[in-house]
């Protein structure tokens, strides 16, 4: 098509590309980028386990004891052993494990560490457990340096409460610099930014410490907005602001002022507003907008978009299931785009 | 249904799907809406450039009523516009052409340019010309490359378009009708060689198209009643590509009304606004004059509610029946009986509706009574909680 081309350019993706000086941008050695998603519930298994043999334990025997006794399970059932090395590799980078000859031992004098052995042992990893992890990963400089310093403006000298309390937003983003060529593109809100162009770099980035902070330890979450990309901003700590109640008294807060019997609000902006802004979850957000549908029955319509739309942008599979992570399901199934509220559920929100 | 005399009505006047205007029933808006639509096509018509209107709001608001109401009721009161109502087009621009030449129909259209440019044939053919594009149909023995040079030059001359290849490709339908009396989806997609379209001139193409129409019909412009805008794919996932082309295609439509001969009226999701507006908002200025010509569809108050419901029964009051501007069978103050949600989203009202007075028996008491009326709303609109409890 003749404007396929020049239209291109109307879409603000494409104009980043030159925008950014070559100048400002950080760039990755592949042996940085170690980092690979794996579950902290089982590095602490693993970590309980190594604490288990005070002489340590070869690699070998180690993979053997946590295969056997089913103590790291993944998505297709028993860890491979690539799978294991970077399990091990996770552990001994983020200082919680060391070498001493060809054994494994436990890195008993850190306090994190300690504190993670004393945990008590329950089904999933405790918010507790989850903050010593978050501290460990904080602390080792591959990890700052390549991820979370895009979050924090001057000093790379924080603290987990620094980050949580003063982190901005990154935005990322695919682009295409050739036509064969694609990288992603992380851009900090204080003018850092970092191209990841090979595979190691995306999946260590990316995949790895990008899917610790945010799945796995709760230090980040992310939306998708047209017009910026996808969003990562800090959590504030965990509890605080979880009632539904709560956050349906934010929105309401949001509503312009007027007459009117029904104020629309766009669920995209309130991510805006309430998530990143205010540091919360997006499921806190779409758990308030459930709870306000149940709660004010007949005074709340929820607005939903079409599932192709919704996608619009979204050029796989995955980026198609990341984006619609966003929405709020109903339980017709439909994605919500908007919510419609009627004038006597603000008043009696603002009033509660 | 009960029995109908007891409800004062000959049948329900209400559609079980609500989902667009009713088939035959003459289409009645509030008159806060309908003079907010009129006022922005009075301006519009006075005034120069883009004549575009976007029209928004949820699944079920009333936007294909209104897009059928302009179709219905508005435009042709104007007399010189004549209207063309699209129902989910599909991201390529041509799709619109395929849906707009299909509504015409081949032997239609091909007429129209036969008739256009029949008189401005000077040499070879003329006879032919002059007796008639039926006489050719029927008596359709001679060389077509003749006629059809004859015609290309003929619908150049008439001022149909000034580009030889969409001139060539206009006087391919017309000569090939008499083969293929039909369109397939195949003669819409640009670069095939049997294509009726032409690649890369899909405006120019379009304003060929629409100058035939305001010629053959003695019409001053086209409109575009384009809904459904945002399911612009059948599939589940688009190609960046067609993402584009969902831009483009809305950017070309809005680049023909420049011209001053078309309207275009979109109706689209609040999502689908939003979304147009961040991946292109130079583009949704244009569009909507910087918001001047987006109108959100409101949500009824009680008095539209109330007003649609009295309009819908007296379309169907038994003849005789002093109720006329009555809400019987439902009581007088059936709006205040209702949740908000339900009354104030036109859908929902009119399946509402529907259903009260299709599931009434025999035993039902008239006018219905509240218990009546809340076990028909939560039967059909249960809350979040009741659906998990169920």
């Amino acid at each position: 098509m003749k404007d396929g081309a020049t239209l291109a350019a109307t879409i603000p993706f494409a104009n980043r590309e030159n925008a950014r000086s070559e100048g400002d941008q950080h760039q990755l050695e592949p042996r940085d980028a170690w980092m690979r998603p794996v579950s902290f519930f089982g590095l602490l298994r693993i970590l309980r386990i190594v604490a288990g043999s005070p002489a340590g334990l070869r690699a070998g025997e180690l993979d053997e004891i946590i295969r056997s006794g089913g103590a790291y399970q993944t998505g297709n059932g028993r860890p491979s052993r690539t799978t294991l090395y970077h399990c091990r590799n996770t552990l001994l980078r983020l200082g919680a494990l060391k070498r001493e000859g060809r054994r494994v031992t436990v890195e008993r004098f850190d306090p994190l560490v300690a504190a993670l052995l004393n945990e008590e042992q329950i089904d999933s990893l405790s918010s507790t457990a989850k903050e010593h992890f978050a501290t460990l990963v904080l602390r080792n400089s591959d990890c700052r340096r390549h991820f979370f310093d895009l979050f924090m403006r001057g000093s790379s000298d924080y603290t987990l409460a620094d980050f949580r309390n003063r982190g901005r937003s990154v935005v990322w983003f695919w682009e295409r610099p050739s036509p064969t060529g694609k990288r992603a593109v992380l851009e900090g809100s204080g003018g850092r930014s970092m191209a990841l162009s090979s595979p190691s770099a995306i999946k260590g980035i990316l995949y790895g410490v990008r899917y610790w902070a945010r799945d796995q330890l709760g230090l980040i979450d992310e939306f998708f907005r047209e017009e910026r990309g996808f969003i990562m901003y800090p959590l504030r700590p965990f509890g605080e602001e979880e009632d539904p109640s709560r956050i349906a008294k934010q929105i309401a807060s949001l509503a312009p002022p007027g007459i009117r019997k029904w104020v629309e609000l766009s669920v995209s902006d309130l991510k805006v507003q309430l998530c990143e802004k205010r540091r919360q979850e997006v499921r806190s957000l779409l758990n308030a907008i459930q709870w306000l549908e149940a709660a004010h029955a007949g005074y709340v319509v929820l607005v939903p978009t079409s599932r192709a739309f919704a996608t619009l942008t979204a050029s796989s599979a995955n980026r198609e299931q990341l984006q619609l992570r966003g929405y709020f399901q109903d339980n017709q199934g439909r994605y919500i785009s908007h919510i419609r509220l009627h004038n006597s559920v603000l008043s009696a929100l603002k009033e509660a | 249904m009960a029995d109908a005399t007891r409800l004062g009505l000959t049948s329900n006047p209400f559609e079980p799907a609500a989902s667009g205007a009713p088939v035959t029933a003459d289409l009645w808006l509030p008159e806060s809406w309908r003079t907010r639509l009129r006022s922005s096509i009075d301006l519009l018509s006075g005034g120069r450039g883009v004549k575009a209107l976007a029209v928004s709001g949820a699944y079920g608001s009333g936007k294909s009523y209104v897009l059928q109401w302009l179709l219905r009721e508005e435009f042709p009161r104007r007399h010189d516009v004549k209207p063309f109502y699209f129902d989910n087009p599909g991201v390529q621009f041509y799709d619109l052409a395929n849906s707009l030449l299909r509504q015409i129909g081949r032997k239609d259209l091909a007429k129209c340019i036969w008739e256009l440019a029949a008189i401005h044939v000077t040499g070879y053919q003329r006879d032919l010309f002059l007796r008639g594009f039926e006489e050719y149909l029927r008596s359709h023995r001679r060389q077509t490359t003749d006629v059809l040079s004859e015609l290309q030059t003929s619908i150049v001359n008439a001022r149909i378009t000034a580009d030889e290849e969409i001139a060539h490709r206009l006087a391919r339908l017309v000569t090939d009708s008499p083969r293929k009396p039909y369109f397939e989806y195949r003669d819409f997609v640009a670069g095939r060689p049997d294509a009726l379209v032409t690649e890369r001139e899909e405006a120019a193409y379009f304003g060929a198209i629409l100058t035939i129409l305001r010629l053959a019909s003695g019409i001053k412009s086209v409109a575009f009643l384009v809904d459904e805008f945002e399911e612009i794919s059948l599939q589940k996932r688009l190609t960046k590509r067609e993402a584009h082309d969902y831009l483009a295609t809305l950017r070309r439509l809005i680049d023909l009304t420049h011209e001053g001969n078309l309207w275009l009226v979109v109706a689209m999701t609040p999502d689908a606004v939003q979304k147009t507006n961040a991946l292109a908002p130079a583009l949704w200025d244009r569009f909507t004059n910087k918001g001047k010509y987006h109108w959100e569809l409101p949500a009824l108050s009680e008095g539209d509610a109330t007003a649609l419901v009295k309009h819908r029964l007296a379309a169907v009051r038994a003849q005789g029946d002093a109720r006329a501007d009555e809400l019987f069978p439902f009581p007088p103050d059936l709006v205040s009986l209702l949740k908000p949600a339900t009354f104030s989203t036109p859908r929902r009202l009119v399946q509402f509706c529907f259903y009260a007075i299709g599931g009434a028996t025999e035993s039902t008491p008239v006018p219905f009574r509240e218990d009546y009326l809340k076990k028909v709303e939560a039967k059909l609109y249960p809350s979040a909680r009741e659906v998990a409890e169920s």
